[in-house]
């Protein structure tokens, strides 16, 4: 819900980070409703319009192959789309409390398609657990878990 | 975009929570594109239906009430849009007075002190530098001055 960069990036760059993301969402060949959710809420916060969504929501019914997302997102202007994009897939991947070997694989694989330090991955995977804490102690305030 | 207690909330709460933040949007009168982002974004996370959302973007153009939306609201469904219109009110760099009497009426009816909302504030804080921190990881900054572009298309 916080406001990102996301929505200052090309149109074409945004519908390639949504691409990727629901890449990441099939990689496990199933799709929960918290995975849904997260991906129908950075669909939003990317502003694509219904009719993107729309082609984007289909990506999960026939997922592109990961060539196919990186190629669209180094196709982009600058690495600014790419790295959300991991970044955020990171975010998703670990949305069930953990990260199993093949998706942090994949993982791994995006993040040197996209020309990026592997590292990058745990330092973005602990820095999603840092996120949770924050959700959690916003609850604590509320007092409405 | 992290797991979150709105997955819990019955249908009608979700629409709720949602109007609440159009509610918060339009209190200052003006709509930047970041609480456009944030307003999909909660939608979205709420799973509303996409010819729903149709619906409820209509109202980001009339003046909503907050009586009107929170009669049939639970206590939970009301305090998460409170913490969530807190985000909403920051999206713009700073609170409006508007939208601090908004938030502040909004936490007087699910019977949150001043002291919380303070809490609240701060926790939003936390979250910009959480975000801003995985900027940092990246390397985004030195993207940022580089390819700032806005379509006009969407």
């Amino acid at each position: 819900m916080l406001p990102d960069t996301l929505h200052t990036l090309q149109l074409s760059e945004r519908f390639a980070y949504a691409k990727l993301l629901a890449f990441i969402t099939r990689v496990d060949n199933e799709v929960t409703e918290d995975e849904m959710a997260m991906f129908e809420q950075r669909m939003g916060t990317a502003l694509l319009s219904p009719n993107q969504r729309a082609a984007i929501r289909d990506y999960l019914h026939n997922p592109p192959t990961l060539e196919e997302c990186l190629a669209d997102l180094k196709a982009g202007e600058g690495k600014k789309a790419g790295k959300l994009a991991l970044r955020d897939a990171i975010m998703m991947s670990a949305a069930d409390g953990t990260v199993d070997e093949e998706e942090f694989d994949v993982l791994l694989k995006i993040a040197t398609g996209l020309e990026m330090d592997e590292s990058v991955v745990d330092d973005l995977l602990d820095w999603v657990m840092e996120g949770y804490d924050w959700m959690g102690r916003g609850m604590k305030i509320l007092d409405a878990s | 975009m992290l797991p979150d207690a709105i997955d819990f909330l019955e249908d009608s709460d979700r629409e709720g929570y949602v109007r609440i933040l159009i509610a918060m949007a339009g209190a200052d009168g003006t709509l930047v594109r970041e609480e456009t982002a944030a307003i999909e974004a909660a939608m979205g996370r709420a799973l509303i239906p996409p010819g729903k959302r149709d619906l409820l973007r209509q109202e980001l153009k009339i003046n909503l009430k907050i009586d009107e939306i929170i009669e049939s609201m639970s206590d939970v469904a009301i305090r998460l849009a409170l913490r969530d219109a807190t985000i909403i009110g920051a999206c713009d760099g700073e609170f409006q007075e508007e939208e601090i009497n908004f938030l502040r009426e909004l936490a007087k009816r699910c019977e949150l002190d001043d002291d919380s909302l303070n809490r609240l504030f701060q926790w939003v804080d936390h979250g910009w530098s959480w975000l801003q921190d995985s900027r940092e990881w990246l390397n985004l900054e030195k993207e940022n001055n580089e390819n700032v572009t806005v379509d006009s298309d969407d």
